[in-house]
């Protein structure tokens, strides 16, 4: 035990020393697309220096917790949706308030009245889909389309084993749609799909560049990586399903255990700051959470004509477990 | 084996020799036997001794599917990697069909090639709607539109992809067997009146047996460890069982998993044993002491010989790094083959990248470091287990051959479960590259103890007994006299360990921190969105061809230093 602390302490005085002016961020966020956040903050912020690490949502869960079982929690700052952030408090109380500058800009129905989070962007569910593959006529035109024979193996989604995002479209389908219309949907529309042939994979972002190369020309898919599609040139386009859209809050959140808590809060002023929001759709690939900062799809629909249907994250970081064994059920395997 | 002849051993020298016994009945112990035993004691307790873990995991329907999965895709390589490499092996040793260097060479590349790397190239070949492979297919046979005919994302498609590696090991052990067998026997035979179809299949294949039997059992335990390929294919099989075990963090069920896929690599092991143990009675070979006579072969089987090599080169590397070469210089992979969508951007993002340089640094020291500790603790396990009578050798013998039947999953799951638990937890080893650092070295233990083992029984024990009778002690001896005769031996297993270990990822997949990325774990992060297939591409063709360029340094020293068969007879 005394080694066990020795060393600790050695640890702690090295990394305090070492990371005085570095800010430490883990998140689910693809590294390419944080990029240009992290340059503008840094410019912003003269002296600091951020170190990002990437994992897929539901994985990088699991090393938050193997690093808060081992009180050795490293990240100064998380970046995960609502849900998984909300979970993660619940299990380990490890995220400490914070008021960002502007937080009373956020727009009214994505404020966190605790304010454990700060709201980032708005992460939409659509439909992704190749135009070189698929006519302009021939394209679903809602959720319920998915199932149709003629999509049998073209679509892809991401799997709830390893996929934060993808829970919210699993309440999505199977609670909000399943209460309005269990006609259509619920966990039988999981169960069509998987005998459509839904392809299952770890993150959206391989989905992504399935769609892109056709191997599969729809994929459920989060609008950040139909943006960085749209950015690179690719020949894909975007469907707003007529039953709307499940929208989730990625967001930030400041650690409790973090040894560097004033550079923390500055990344957190900066990701809500008009400059910070503005970004958004061209670095993670999402609408902004302010009224303020002007936006357009990346197909250019306007804001106003998507129905979105805002996650009930509460349900989500509570029943994140069964949902994901239920999915996998319906699917069969 | 020769016996050991130590001559009258001074008491300063018996210390030596009992110090190098010591250390390496120590390293064994630390790095084989501790994680098998701590995964083993995990699975079958829970506050106190119980088999509900294994009861859990009989009641599992996903987890006796991917049990199935996993037996019949080792099983599967194991069969055809004998079906391809026999012949190839036989070609290569027995005849004089030309181009066989350049099959050797073909071989050892496909060795060192990361089968995720051919499991990325082949999705985007043979992914059944816009695979390459399969839309030209479609068009040359005028199939329907839509799928097909090719499906990367099956069974098949799994087993096609380890198909290199496992033709590459059955070829490794069988062809330098071939090449040691005495022809005498086989002319024996045919001076008997027998033919010479006859006198292969009579004489020399039952000889070579044994060869092809290890050749078969190393392709099919390295198909049950795979985790690269079922990944990015999306299959269900034991490894990826314990992967997603363990990011629920049910380490239980993870540990379970490990010891059922060890079990089934230990019983192919035993098998193994039991089936070459009469073989041993008849040892054949032995030292070389006859010149290899190539057989003529007919013009008909020298084509057909011919031609099933082309047909692995083909599949097994210039297929899967061409189409990786294409796509890396792809701006938009959408936009497929059209002039205006060339870039060499892709190498540059990927060099530029500090993720992406940290964790090639990392790995290249971790494999760097593993590669001298494997060789060097391997050369001192290995004398003590050819030269000396300390006891216990057969239990270093039995400790040091176990990592070839260990998954590096498994391994893992075993080092996660002893550095979070009391008391070694105290050394804070999980989450660090220590751990990796660990975990590399166990995986190769094998490699560094064999290789100087087989070099060591080859080099006469007389030579080390002059220099001791000259008055030279046990460590000059072993510097200036044994390692020096070894040392090409040893140069080559150094830079073949390095190379199997940089681009190492069923182990490292499941240790590696959030700050301790290596390069393969880097490469798969890019393919899983973070950069996308084109960077993936560009960057698995970077690890390619550094891998290969080291494999032609390892060769070139190999070709150096003086000959294995020194003193041998």
């Amino acid at each position: 035990m005394k080694i066990r602390s020795l060393f600790a302490a050695a640890a702690l005085a090295l990394t305090s020393a070492a990371h005085s002016q570095t800010l430490i961020v883990y998140s689910a966020y693809e590294t390419g697309q944080m990029r240009p956040l992290v340059q503008a903050f840094e410019k912003a912020n003269p002296g600091i220096k951020v170190e990002h690490f990437r994992q897929p949502g539901e994985e990088l869960l699991a090393t938050l917790e193997l690093e808060l079982r081992a009180k050795s929690p490293k990240a100064d700052v998380l970046g995960l949706n609502d849900a998984s952030l909300h979970y993660l408090q619940r299990r380990h109380a490890a995220l400490e308030p914070y008021a960002a500058k502007d937080a009373a800009k956020i727009r009214a129905e994505v404020r966190d009245p605790q304010n454990l989070i700060t709201p980032a962007f708005i992460n939409l569910y659509l439909i992704h889909y190749n135009t070189k593959k698929i006519a302009d006529a021939d394209k679903p035109k809602s959720w319920a389309d998915l199932n149709a024979p003629r999509w049998k193996n073209a679509i892809a989604m991401a799997d709830p084993n390893s996929s934060q995002s993808i829970q919210s479209f699993v309440w999505f389908i199977a609670d909000h749609l399943g209460k309005s219309d269990p006609a259509k949907f619920g966990w039988d529309y999981f169960k069509r799909l998987g005998a459509n042939g839904v392809h299952l994979e770890s993150s959206h972002g391989t989905i992504r560049d399935l769609t892109i190369s056709g191997e599969r020309p729809l994929g459920i898919q989060l609008l950040a990586n139909v943006q960085t599609a749209a950015n690179r040139g690719e020949p894909t386009s975007a469907i707003w399903p007529v039953e709307g859209s499940p929208g989730e809050v990625s967001a930030f959140a400041l650690m409790k255990s973090s040894a560097n808590k004033e550079a923390a809060k500055k990344w957190l002023d900066f990701v809500l700051s008009q400059e910070g929001q503005a970004l958004m759709p061209a670095s993670l690939g999402g609408a902004p959470v302010r009224n303020d900062v002007p936006y357009k799809y990346p197909d250019g629909t306007p804001v106003e004509a998507v129905k979105i249907i805002p996650v009930d994250s509460a349900f989500i970081s509570e029943n994140r477990k069964q949902q994901a064994r239920r999915f996998h059920e319906a699917l069969g395997r | 084996m020769p016996n050991p002849s130590v001559a009258r051993p001074s008491p300063t020298e018996l210390d030596w020799m009992r110090l190098a016994w010591l250390a390496s009945l120590a390293w064994l112990l630390y790095f084989v036997a501790l994680p098998c035993g701590f995964m083993l004691v995990d699975s079958v307790t829970d506050e106190g001794f119980t088999l509900a873990h294994f009861s859990d995991f009989a009641a599992d329907p996903k987890l006796l599917a991917a049990t199935l999965n996993s037996l019949l895709v080792a099983t599967g390589v194991a069969l055809l990697s004998v079906a391809v490499g026999v012949p190839l092996a036989f070609g290569y040793a027995l005849t004089t069909m030309p181009g066989r260097r350049l099959l050797q060479a073909t071989i050892i590349v496909s060795l060192v090639s990361p089968d995720f790397l051919v499991a990325m190239a082949y999705i985007a070949l043979a992914g059944p709607n816009a695979g390459y492979l399969n839309r030209a297919l479609r068009e040359v046979f005028d199939l329907a539109p839509g799928a097909g005919p090719l499906d990367i994302f099956s069974m098949w498609g799994l087993v096609m992809t380890a198909l290199p590696h496992g033709v590459a090991y059955v070829f490794l052990t069988l062809a330098p067997a071939l090449r040691n067998l005495d022809p005498a026997l086989g002319e024996a035979a045919r001076l008997q009146g027998a033919s010479g179809r006859r006198a292969l299949w009579d004489v020399t294949l039952p000889l070579a047996r044994p060869a092809v039997l290890a050749g078969a059992l190393l392709a099919f335990c390295g198909s049950l460890a795979m985790f690269g390929p079922p990944h990015l294919l999306r299959l269900n099989v034991l490894t990826i069982s314990i992967r997603e075990a363990l990011v629920r963090l049910d380490f239980k069920a993870a540990s379970t998993t490990s010891i059922v896929l060890l079990a089934f690599s230990l019983v192919a092991l035993l098998m193994l044993r039991v089936a070459t143990r009469r073989a041993e009675r008849f040892r054949t070979l032995g030292g070389k002491s006859f010149a290899q006579r190539a057989l003529p072969a007919s013009r008909a089987t020298t084509i057909a010989l011919m031609t099933l090599a082309g047909l692995y080169a083909f599949a097994a590397l210039l297929l899967p790094y061409g189409a990786m070469l294409v796509i890396s210089f792809m701006k938009s992979v959408g936009q497929g083959l059209v002039a205006s969508n060339w870039t060499i951007d892709n190498y540059l993002v990927v060099l530029e990248d500090s993720a992406v340089r940290r964790a090639v640094r990392s790995s290249v020291l971790l494999a760097a470091g593993s590669a001298t500790v494997v060789v060097v603790m391997g050369f001192v396990t290995a004398y003590v287990i050819v030269r000396t009578r300390h006891a216990g050798r057969t239990l270093m013998e039995g400790l040091s051959v176990l990592p070839v039947a260990l998954p590096g999953t498994a391994l893992a799951i075993a080092l996660a479960v002893v550095y979070l638990n009391w008391p070694l937890n105290s050394l804070a080893l999980y989450g660090s590259f220590g751990i990796l650092f660990v975990a590399y070295i166990t995986r190769f233990v094998s490699f560094g103890v064999r290789t100087s083992q087989a070099a060591l029984v080859q080099l006469s024990p007389e030579v080390e007994d002059a220099s001791r009778m000259c008055g030279a002690g046990m460590p000059t001896t072993l510097a200036l006299i044994t390692a020096p005769l070894m040392r090409a031996t040893l140069a080559y297993a150094w830079i073949l360990v390095f190379v199997l270990a940089l681009p190492e990822l069923s182990a490292s997949i499941i240790l590696k921190g959030i700050h301790t990325q290596t390069l393969s774990t880097a490469l798969l992060d890019i393919w899983n969105g973070n950069g996308g297939l084109a960077m993936a591409c560009a960057f698995g063709m970077l690890v390619f061809a550094a891998v290969c360029l080291l494999l032609l340094g390892a060769h070139a020293i190999s070709r150096k230093g003086p000959r294995l068969s020194l003193g041998g007879t």
